[in-house]
């Protein structure tokens, strides 16, 4: 009887005592930081290049991904602009920005500063060689090449009308890969996909995930 | 016989009380259908839910918590508050409730914004 006691209080306080909260993750909806409805058209330009990037052209690649990403954000309409850059300095003279878009009413400019670079980079890296440590050859060395990408972006955008800079805003992405002859295209891509996760948070306030506990009882 | 009749007393007792003060209360069983629709992305439900918990026991920490995160996921930072700091009135203490309160309160703040935006702002 006892015995049969003590097996429903063990019963029972194993069943109260179960974690007191679970974790969730929620999807919290973002604030843009801009007030997109006020504009019929964004107008996209090519970006100021201090160098260009051999076998690779930024500003088309640049171009296109904005295109196909702001597309769904955006209920407007999406057109591009080519600007023929002196220097960056252009980006604060207002009158040149009046001048990129004839009917300035209701558009707005996106477009800035873009830097696009790529190092070769050598290490010298020991080889595994485990299986033989125990012997008398002593660890091998050898050079590793490694091809560092570093994408450094200005976004603007610019009232047309007046010339004036509305929102600026700065990134910068590096990634490293093993392959050296790693292309110029998909090391964009990657770091593309970074920056996009923070530009979009800020301009269209996307959401982001967070974790939050919920209590069982 | 009678030593056996005490002892079946303090089972019963034992597993009354357990019982109640485990699961069995309404809002109790409420804060966990809630939770089960939670799991299932079931939100809508997990609100009706977590506000049947809270008629039923205004005091139940755990249903002013629940129901401030689904508010969040809901994307309704402002009644979400209102039902943390009403968890917190509750239990000053609880540690998880704090941690859910502090975030909630970071992500209204409005973000850093250059003084351009302010303009398009007021535009």
């Amino acid at each position: 009887m006892v015995l049969a006691a003590f097996t429903v209080l063990a019963g029972y306080t194993a069943a109260c005592a179960v974690e007191p909260s679970v974790k969730t993750r929620v999807e919290i909806p973002g604030t843009a930081a801009f007030k997109w409805d006020a504009y019929k058209e964004i107008v996209l330009t090519n970006f100021w290049q201090e160098k260009e990037v051999k076998d690779f052209d930024l500003n088309k690649a640049l171009i296109e991904y904005l295109r196909n990403e702001i597309a769904p954000q955006f209920k407007g309409k999406l057109s591009s602009a080519t600007i023929a850059w002196d220097t960056a300095e252009m980006l604060n003279n207002k009158e040149a920005w009046k001048q990129v878009v004839p009917q300035a009413q209701d558009r707005i400019i996106l477009t800035g500063k873009a830097q696009f670079t790529q190092d070769l980079r050598k290490a010298l890296l020991a080889k595994d060689r485990r299986a033989i440590d125990d012997g008398p050859f002593a660890p091998e060395k050898a050079w590793a090449e490694r091809v560092a990408f570093t994408f450094k972006i200005e976004f603007y955008l610019i009232n047309p009308e007046s010339g004036e800079i509305l929102l600026r805003k700065d990134f910068l992405e590096a990634q490293d890969y093993e392959n050296s002859k790693e292309p110029a295209e998909f090391a964009f891509s990657d770091l593309m996909q970074k920056i996009k996760l923070k530009l979009f948070r800020l301009f269209f306030g996307s959401e982001k995930s967070q974790e939050r506990y919920l209590l069982r009882r | 016989m009678r030593k056996k009749f005490f002892v079946a007393l303090i089972l019963i007792g034992l597993s009354a009380a357990l019982h109640y003060g485990c699961a069995s209360s309404r809002s109790g069983s409420e804060v966990q259908f809630g939770l089960w629709a939670s799991e299932k992305n079931l939100w809508d439900e997990a609100i009706f839910r977590w506000k049947k918990a809270i008629e039923a026991d205004p005091k139940s920490v755990a249903a002013h918590n629940n129901l401030a995160v689904a508010y969040e996921q809901k994307g309704l930072p402002g009644e979400a508050l209102k039902e943390y700091e009403l968890a917190l009135k509750i239990d000053p203490g609880n540690s998880f409730v704090k941690s859910n309160y502090k975030n909630c309160q970071e992500n209204i703040q409005p973000p850093q914004k250059d003084a351009a935006a302010v303009k398009n702002e007021k535009k």
